[in-house]
């Protein structure tokens, strides 16, 4: 029988503050174990922990992005669990009063729009990391982590296919990279994905039962692991059997799952509202006025790439992958008045180059406005196209303007006739013999005598000018 | 009153092992306090408005500054076990 999956997801996203939510650790990647830990966030007995007010901008500018309802009043609860990645044994979450509600994105596959709800959005701590890897009973705990501000958006049941997941979940980064709230790199685990699978026979309405797969950190492994579970449930009703409600482990490597061994309450957190934290109240202006702190969103910014600006889709689409490239364009773009050149040079040239360096859109050393001057130079024939490609190239080692760039290394054209000639008539000079053979009728002689004069130039002259300086100067001699 | 109250369970959630006697008392502490707040449903509340906090006060947020962290070595002072600079757990493989 075929079946049809419903989907829901959950994904956590780590704030960019500078530090954790509720102490003055700082918030990084990497390091030595236990290095960025306090009495606050190891959870010491007698320990107040403070609101980080950033990490509640972030967590609203996130609702915002997400066309969210913001609540005028929000609380914290504390949510009981036992594990020993939380040393404080419980976790400070929010519960039935979360900063924001309601929400949604539009995705768009194959032409087609489809709008997912959002239920909700709150703001929590995350937890530490434990190793579990080469130690028979016991783990490793490193609590660094512990205490980083942690959005947590939580969908509607209103994804229906592996390709709507990865729609939404690259959709829901983007937005939030442009929203300035965190760096969203799923590699490393500041983007977490949990996803809620069941399926129902096609034709029918019911849900069916649905299981839990936790911490996925890769589109991939998002998409290889709803199908999978697809077909595995599919499957296990097939033969008759029922799909059990539980949290599954997704192994990557093997491209399956596997239940994990919980126990039927580990659901029951006895939430209580939060004693230690005061509740946060805001009025509408201060919402409205993060809201017009927000920058423009990528959907926006596509509309106006393809609309006006004349670029097609998969380009737009391409430099909105990132918002360093998106801005550096649209400087670029306003520059120049050349929106299609300008998205030219950063997809083919810049992209290509950021790729061989090993560089990231961000450190690109120049800004939107050198690369518009670049393309104005362009534009009005003060440069090639193929010397613009080598002034590129130059930008990225020195920190010069292309204008100085070009003359500094004689890449500017020389736009005089009479420029020309004094180099033309040079080259005839050091190519007697080939001028003689010229004169003497030999005619092929010419496409020698015209290839040295381009060479001479390299670029710096349109060879259509070259070529008429140069039949008038052998004219003359034939005179 | 002891038997309405679900003390293993209570117990499982909380990943406390308990002996027999310790959850006769325990049972017999949590139907007393129980029966204490169970007062509190005497009290006439008319129509006061839900208490989300008991201070009253609202918005107590520090500002976004790193004011640095302990020495890895003091933060594993509290450790019974330690290994590669990490407290050492018991495993718990969901
Ligand atoms: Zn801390």
């Amino acid at each position: 029988m075929p079946y049809l999956p419903t989907i829901g997801l959950e994904i956590h996203v780590e704030l960019s503050t500078g530090s954790k939510l509720f102490c003055g650790c700082p918030v990084s990647f990497g390091g030595e174990p236990n290095s960025r830990c306090c009495p606050v966030c190891t959870s010491v007995p007698g320990t107040l922990p403070v609101l980080n007010r950033a990490a509640v901008q972030y967590a609203i500018k996130a609702g915002l992005a997400l066309n969210c309802e913001i609540g005028l009043f929000s609380k914290f609860d504390r949510k009981n669990y036992f594990y020993p990645d939380l040393p404080k044994a419980y976790q400070i979450s929010q519960f039935d009063l979360p900063f924001c509600l309601d929400g949604y994105v539009d995705i768009e596959l194959n032409g087609e729009q489809k709008r997912i709800r959002i239920e909700r959005i709150h703001l929590e701590e995350d937890a530490g990391k434990l190793v579990h890897d080469g130690l028979d009973k016991y783990s490793l705990a490193d609590y660094n982590r512990c205490g980083v501000p942690l959005i947590e958006i939580v969908t509607k049941p209103d994804i229906a296919s592996a390709q709507e997941a990865k729609a939404f979940v690259e959709k829901v980064r983007l937005c939030l990279l442009y929203a300035g709230v965190s760096d969203c790199k799923m590699e490393e685990g500041s983007m977490r994905v949990d996803v809620n699978t069941s399926v129902r026979p096609v034709g029918t309405d019911e849900l069916g039962t649905r299981t839990e797969m936790k911490n996925l950190n890769s589109i991939r492994s998002i998409v290889r692991c709803i199908e999978s579970e697809t077909a595995r449930q599919a499957s296990v009703l097939d033969s008759g059997g029922r799909v059990v409600q539980e949290t599954r482990r997704w192994d990557d490597n093997k491209g399956e799952s596997r239940a994990m061994r919980s126990k039927e309450n580990a659901h029951d957190y006895r939430y209580f509202p939060e004693p230690d934290i005061i509740p946060a109240e805001f009025t509408q202006e201060q919402i409205e006025a993060l809201r017009a702190s927000l920058p423009k969103m990528p959907h926006e910014r596509y509309l106006e790439y393809t609309g006006k600006m004349g670029l097609p889709g998969s380009d737009a689409n391409q430099i909105l992958e990132s918002v360093a490239l998106a801005d550096i364009f649209e400087d670029a773009a306003a520059i120049s008045a050349n929106p299609r050149t300008s998205a030219s040079l950063i997809i083919v040239e810049i992209l290509r180059r950021l790729n061989d360096m090993g560089l990231s859109p961000e450190q690109i050393p120049f800004d939107g406005a050198a690369l518009g001057k670049l393309v104005k130079m362009m534009d009005e024939r003060q440069i090639t196209a193929n010397n613009a490609k080598k002034v590129l190239t130059l930008m990225f080692e020195t920190k010069d303007s292309p204008d100085k760039i070009a003359k500094d290394n004689g890449f500017a054209v020389i736009s005089d006739v009479a420029g020309i000639k004094s180099v033309v008539s040079d080259i005839l000079k050091q190519n007697e013999k080939a001028v003689g053979e010229y004169l003497a009728g030999n005619a092929k002689t010419f496409g020698f005598l015209m290839g040295q004069c381009v060479g001479a130039l390299s670029g710096r002259a349109d060879p259509q000018v070259v070529r008429a300086v140069l039949q008038e100067l052998l004219q003359k001699g034939q005179d | 009153m002891t038997e309405k109250i679900p003390l293993q369970y209570i117990a499982d959630l909380s990943c406390l092992a308990l002996e027999e006697d310790e959850k006769k008392a325990l049972a017999a502490d949590m139907a007393d306090i129980i029966a204490l707040m169970d007062t509190i449903k005497d009290i006439d509340v008319g129509d006061a408005p839900i208490t989300e906090h008991i201070s009253g006060v609202r918005n107590i947020m520090r500002d976004d500054a790193v004011s640095g962290s302990m020495a890895a070595e003091k933060v594993l002072s509290n450790a019974s076990v330690r290994l590669e600079g990490c407290f050492v757990v018991p495993k718990l493989m969901e």
